[in-house]
């Protein structure tokens, strides 16, 4: 069950996040959300609930941002969790929403990182512009 | 006799916009929060929104013991229910803070005062904000909001004396349920529950 998409909703996002979520085929989805959780663009298996998942991703961005502040007044980037059945990874899109990327265990770390850094930028674009568009 | 120290967690719950994080401002001067900011219909409501939990503390006393009461707010939309399953956990005391001026949301209260409740039964205060002086709207709220056995006040939450007021209140039915719980035990023991005070309370809820 998916329940309808916000306002945030926004196609250029949208296919920013298709292409990572075919990047490698060890990912095995992708969601955009905005920081107080809401679906900004997603491709997941069906089995997940997009809604859920973007404030699941909005709250672990919010309390990771929390746990960075152990470290210094720098802001939170990534936050990585590693369980056995695969990895989730989730980023701060400049401060205008979270992205989370889901890998099966054996994804090449290193190589990932490097295609969602490359990623964030124009995200960050896709989404102010589409707020721009919108207004708030 | 150093006077007897109790460690509550007190989760604080309710629908968006109710007054969660102001209400917990109030009381706490040091509080970890993780605001974002809104989007969609409900950017017209606030401009921010609590995504993850806030945690303040709030310390409290008697000659007889001296009480901290660890305070955690939860976030109100249904999409984050999760954090209430996690924050939930261990709750000694859940404080159900309802908006009267939006009866819209009374029905949503009740839903999640029910929900909580589920996850971990505890002594129920529902803080009816922005009905000081209003005792008709506080009976129509607790006409709606109807959770069994809870207990109902008026406060306004950007008022820290009635915030605190309300937190001593809930820690008053904390402690009365602590004692019921050992007045079974101790009916199940056949021993007399005049002797209260000589005994040492459930180790669960002494310091931690």
């Amino acid at each position: 069950m998916s329940t309808s998409r916000p306002a945030t909703g926004n196609d250029r996002a949208t296919e920013l996040v298709e292409e990572l979520a075919f990047a490698f085929t060890d990912v095995t989805g992708a969601l955009l959300a905005s920081p107080d959780g809401r679906v900004i663009a997603a491709d997941l298996a069906s089995y997940h609930r997009e809604d859920r998942v973007a404030a699941i991703v909005a709250s672990t961005l919010g309390i990771g941002q929390r746990a960075a502040e152990l470290a210094g007044p720098t802001p939170a980037n990534e936050i990585l969790i590693q369980s056995g059945s695969g990895i989730v990874v989730v980023y701060a899109v400049a401060d205008v929403a979270a992205l989370v990327v889901l890998a099966k265990p054996g994804v090449n770390l290193a190589l990932l990182h490097r295609r969602i850094h490359q990623q964030l930028g124009p995200l960050a674009e896709a989404v102010t512009a589409a707020a721009n568009v919108a207004g708030p | 006799m150093s006077p007897q120290h109790f460690d509550f967690k007190v989760v604080v719950a309710g629908p968006f916009a109710a007054g969660k994080t102001t209400l917990i401002r109030a009381i706490s001067d040091d509080i970890v929060g993780t605001e974002a900011p809104t989007s969609g219909v409900e950017a017209a409501v606030k401009a921010t929104t609590t995504v993850g939990m806030e945690y303040g503390t709030l310390r409290t006393s008697t000659p007889d013991f001296t009480a901290e009461l660890n305070v955690y707010g939860v976030p109100g939309q249904r999409r984050f229910e999760f954090m209430w399953d996690i924050v939930g956990i261990g709750m000694d005391g859940l404080f159900l803070l309802v908006d009267a001026t939006r009866p819209e949301t009374w029905t949503e209260s009740r839903a999640v005062g029910e929900y909580l409740q589920h996850v971990r039964p505890a002594p129920v205060l529902v803080g009816v904000n922005r009905a000081v002086d209003a005792p008709d709207l506080l009976e129509e709220v607790r006409g709606v909001v109807d959770l069994p056995h809870a207990g109902y006040c008026a406060l306004d939450v950007v008022d820290r004396n009635q915030v605190r007021h309300a937190m001593v209140e809930l820690l008053g039915m904390v402690l009365d349920d602590l004692g019921d719980e050992l007045e079974d035990e101790f009916d199940d023991a056949d021993e007399d529950f005049d002797e209260f005070e000589d005994h040492e309370l459930p180790s669960t809820h002494s310091q931690r």
